[in-house]
């Protein structure tokens, strides 16, 4: 039997004068190690996310808003955010504390060391943040030089995350991305010298002229480099990519539905052999290494987005800022706010949102929980449908929780849908 | 009262790109029916439609004054036809109204199938032909082997062809003075009782249905009461005229002459094509030979993508009809889906032009089911019966005799296409009837073929084993009894009504095989296990399955764009029900027919 641990607070967000309390979805453990992990991170804390838009290329798969690299632009960015962020806090007061911070991107690696120190004194300043924050930053094995992975030290950054993606350079040069297969042991080993050791290695599955054997290899690669963190994606070959019309072309032949599932099921089954617990569907992490700052999305905990095109929930609402370099840089250095448009959620909404992104966890969802936060009522129509799924093998409940089961992971859209 | 020996009625015939409606230009220009500057090219072709696809659907009619050589005035009516065989009908009574025709012949390429078939109507209806052999200025003209052709295979003199280049306007001036002085005038007599053939008729909003008509005997007037003798119905004429080509009226039209009428006359179907006008007063008392009620020959389903555009589509329907009697449509429904139409066309250009035209002029969204046949069907309790949907046939063992249509199949083509050609004849159930070289490497095969085996890929597949160099022309020659079956196929153990097909008993497996493939990648994988099964009555005779979905997962976080991840589960969730609704567009419609490709290649195959 295993027990189920409560979590319910309220946090409070102050923005300007109104008080948001809002429901934090509980979390039951089915694993030991995620339990402990969970307890020492459910912290009544928000999230601030920093966007830093600078590619050095474009990789083929992605259809995100990036800026070409220039050193220019980056430094009038940079300086922008931080007006951001004084502008945010003279118009909100926020009270609770600042318990992580991520640096997302794009690449946040390709912007000098002193632009990250300056965005994060100028959050130090305006937010409580205490000791024990937990400051992400992604990186790219190509970009992290000795100088930076000490400065990034010196500022405070705890935790890197690596967009390996893949161990195999055919694959690698499929998708374009600017680094080799062996920079992302030595950045790896580069970043411990210098006193990192909470990093995450990011691989996807499924990349162009990927095979069983290529996937096992990357597999056992990454368990022997043994990164605290391992994120495994799935590619999203979506249409407007150039990957998707070289893969419609023929140039590229991406693995099929089938063995990139097989190989997904194949994971889940090889990390926890060494050690890394599966907490949310493309996540693993030795014990006590989750990265807080992501489960806070999960969990719908308050995250303040900055930076173009970033987004924000502050418990009630979801907002997001103006995604064009242009309009953002001349919105912001007018001292306006560069939110292009806020949407208070309704209830329905809420509890959908906590059904589909609670159930991204691999500790799921309590139902008692649930039906007390947002009234029987409410909750009784996903029961039903929830219940169905469970003879369809997509989730588990045990007692009153529930989560996916491993083919439900795979499927989890479709047992999303139910609550949209 | 025009003498009508100075009158002159022809068509030009030609096959497509032959430069047929570059010659009415130049014909139009020459004779100083249209200055150069009100030309837009090609006249003759008005409807978007004719001009994209470079042939001409509708007849038209244009009256040229001409002052010939021997310093009289001549009046020569050009009366158009259209080129495709759906449409052989309507060219039979074009050319019936004319005494002579312009045979066009491109100097490259010679003589092809719907020349042929053209040339033999005309010669059917006695018409005198003048050969014309176009394009002379091309660098690859073979002016010797055309008239070689030309007497070889349709056996008319050539010697005395004209040799002409419509586009660089040589050979003009021949072609008028051979129709003045090769054509026979018109026959008729002025004193006898009014017989004037109706040639084409459509709607016209404000006037009403406006008639092409060419008077045989005795004057049509203004103000006259007249009777349609199939119709038996009377109107009053109210205007005639001519086209020069603009509509200018005139107060009587006389043996010979050609020109429209407008009488008050509400519905196209009262004007059919092939129907005598007469006086009421003083009816003639022999209608001119060779009408016939026009029947649909190609049947297909056509249902509105979104259920809401239903009573869209049957206004379109309705409106389309008003000027093409020819085809036909009746309420229709399916399980699969939902409400829709039968209807019936003359051929599969005239099929896919009205498929056209509601997508196009009446922004419709359609699925379209795969085109059948009328077929015959005699119970064993004795009754008769015409039935072109699948869906209404009996059963099995109540059919005691099973019709189907055939067709006289003419192609022509090089030697070298000329053994893929016989197999796929075989392959379709044809039987030869001819083979015949028309010159040192050009032979003519004439085959007996089911109807049902054309409407389904017979052009695509005439085009690929031929690599284009074919053309193919046939006409509707008869029924044949035939082991013929319904084909079900079934989604998930149910049948899927739209997807039914009447197929020869032989070709069954091979074709339900086909079917369930195309099927198994047309239909997006479920969350769980599909089969699609190929069933003659209780008989499944092929089966494929759909694997379940093994994914759909949003792996990222992107930095917490939780909206975007609703949004793209709302889309999903709002696919699925579209999917609930009825089968997407491409997975019943087009699936074992002609498909998205025949557009082109009938286009090549078999032009105007």
């Amino acid at each position: 039997m295993h027990r189920v641990t409560e979590h319910k607070e309220d946090v409070s967000v102050v923005l300007r004068g109104s008080v948001a309390k809002f429901f934090v979805g509980a979390v039951i453990h089915w694993d030991r190690s995620v339990r402990e992990a969970m307890d020492s991170i459910n912290t009544p804390g928000f999230g601030v996310y920093i966007h830093i838009p600078f590619c050095r290329t474009k990789c083929n798969y992605c259809t995100f808003v990036i800026k070409p690299w220039r050193k220019d632009l980056a430094e009038r960015y940079s300086r922008a955010v931080i007006q951001e962020l004084d502008l945010f806090l003279s118009e909100n007061e926020v009270s609770g504390v600042a318990d992580t911070i991520y640096f997302g991107g794009g690449t946040p690696s390709l912007v000098p060391a002193e632009h990250i120190a300056a965005l994060l004194s100028t959050c130090r300043r305006h937010f409580d943040v205490p000791q024990n924050c937990e400051i992400s930053l992604e990186a790219n094995p190509g970009t992290v030089t000795a100088e930076k992975a000490a400065a990034y030290r010196g500022c405070g950054i705890t935790r890197i995350s690596l967009g390996a993606q893949t161990f195999d350079e055919r694959s690698l040069q499929a998708i374009g991305r600017d680094h080799t297969a062996g920079q992302v042991a030595t950045s790896l080993a580069l970043l411990r010298e210098k006193g990192f050791e909470n990093i995450n290695v990011d691989l996807i599955l499924g990349l162009p002229e990927q095979d069983e054997i290529q996937w096992a290899g990357n597999l056992e690669m990454v368990t022997q480099l043994e990164p605290p963190h391992i994120s495994v994606y799935m590619l999203e070959l979506e249409p407007k990519s150039p990957l998707y019309h070289l893969v419609a072309r023929g140039v590229h032949r991406v693995p099929d539905e089938d063995a990139v599932s097989d190989w997904y099921l194949g994971a889940l089954d090889h990390l926890p052999g060494h050690g890394y617990a599966q907490y949310e569907i493309s996540n693993f992490a030795l014990p006590g290494y989750e990265c807080r700052h992501n489960l806070k999305y999960w969990q719908r905990r308050p995250v303040f987005g900055f930076g173009i095109g970033s987004h924000s929930f502050d418990g009630r609402a979801r907002y997001a800022n103006l995604a064009g370099m242009n309009a953002y840089l001349s919105r912001v250095e007018a001292g306006i706010s560069p939110v292009e448009w806020r949407r208070v959620l309704d209830e329905k909404e809420e509890l959908g949102e906590t059904l589909f992104l609670g159930l991204r966890l691999r500790s799921g969802l309590n139902w008692e929980e649930l039906s007390e936060g947002f009234g029987a009522e409410q909750v009784a129509e996903y029961e039903k449908t929830l219940r169905s799924m469970s003879n369809d093998g997509l989730v588990e409940w045990r007692d009153s929780s529930i989560r996916l089961t491993p083919r439900g992971m795979l499927l989890s859209n479709e047992v999303f849908q139910a609550f949209v | 009262m025009k003498d009508k020996g100075l009158i002159r009625n022809f068509s030009i015939i030609a096959h497509i790109d032959h430069g047929k409606s570059t010659l009415a230009d130049r014909l139009l220009e020459r004779t100083g029916a249209l200055t150069k500057r009100e030309m837009s090219d090609q006249v003759l072709d008005a409807m978007d439609l004719e001009r994209e696809r470079g042939i001409t659907i509708k007849a038209h009619s244009v009256r040229l004054n001409y002052r010939a050589r021997d310093g009289r005035d001549y009046i020569l009516n050009l009366i158009d036809t259209p080129g495709h065989v759906d449409f052989s009908y309507e060219v039979s009574r074009s050319l019936s109204a004319c005494e002579g025709a312009l045979l066009v012949v491109d100097a490259s390429q010679g003589v092809e199938a719907q020349t042929l078939a053209n040339t033999y109507l005309a010669l059917d209806h006695h018409l005198e032909i003048i050969p014309v052999i176009n394009k002379i200025d091309l660098p690859s003209a073979d002016v010797g082997r055309v008239k070689d052709q030309i007497e070889n295979i349709i056996g008319l003199d050539a010697s005395d062809a004209i040799l002409a280049s419509a586009k660089e306007g040589i050979g003009t001036d021949e072609i008028l003075e051979a129709i003045v002085h090769r054509l026979p005038p018109p026959k008729g007599e002025y004193d006898k009782p009014l017989k004037s053939l109706i040639f084409d008729s459509w709607f016209d909003p404000y006037r009403g249905v406006i008639i092409l008509t060419r008077v045989i005997d005795g004057t049509l007037r203004k103000g006259m009461k007249i009777r349609l003798l199939a119709t038996q119905q009377s109107f009053t004429v109210e205007q005639i005229g001519v086209i020069t080509p603009k509509f200018t009226e005139v107060d009587e039209l006389s043996v010979g002459e050609v020109g429209f009428m407008v009488g008050g006359i509400r519905r196209v179907a009262d004007s059919k094509i092939g129907d005598t006008i007469t006086e009421e007063a003083r009816p003639t008392s022999e209608p001119f030979p060779g009408f016939q009620e026009i029947k649909p020959m190609v049947f297909s389903g056509l249902y509105p993508t979104d259920s809401a555009q239903y009573e869209d589509l049957r206004d379109a329907l309705e409106k389309l009809q008003l000027n093409d009697s020819s085809f036909f449509y009746e309420p229709d429904t399916s399980g699969a889906l939902g409400f829709g139409f039968r209807c019936g066309f003359l051929g599969l250009l005239h099929m896919e032009i009205v498929q056209e035209r509601l997508e196009r002029e009446f922004n419709l969204s359609l699925i379209t089911t795969a085109p059948g046949v009328r077929y015959r069907i005699t119970t064993n309790k004795g009754k008769a019966m015409e039935i072109h949907n699948p869906s209404k046939l009996p059963p099995a063992n109540e059919i005691e005799k099973f019709e189907e249509p055939l067709i006289t199949a003419m192609i022509l083509t090089n030697d070298e296409f000329v053994g893929p050609i016989l197999k796929l004849a075989e392959e379709k159930r044809g039987v030869q009837k001819g083979f015949e070289y028309v010159s040192s490497n050009r032979v003519l095969i004439t085959y007996e073929l089911p109807l049902n085996e054309i409407v389904l890929d017979f052009y695509d597949r005439l085009k690929s084993a031929s690599r284009g160099y074919a053309s193919l022309d046939y006409h509707f020659s008869g029924y044949k009894e035939s082991p013929l079956v319904k084909l079900d196929i079934l989604v998930a153990g149910e049948p899927v009504d739209a997807l039914s097909l009447i197929v020869h008993r032989d070709n069954a497996q091979p074709r339900g095989r086909a079917l369930v493939e195309k099927m198994k990648e047309m239909i997006p994988r479920q969350m769980f296990e599909v089969a699609i099964q190929a069933a003659m009555g209780s008989k499944i005779i092929a089966r494929e399955v759909v694997r379940p979905l093994r994914k759909n997962v949003i792996a990222k976080c992107y930095g917490g764009d939780i909206t975007r991840k609703r949004k793209l589960l709302e889309k999903q969730k709002e696919g699925k029900k579209r999917m609930k609704r009825g089968p997407p567009r491409a997975l019943p419609g087009r699936v074992d027919h002609v498909g998205t490709g025949s557009r082109g290649s009938q286009k090549a195959l078999t032009p105007g």
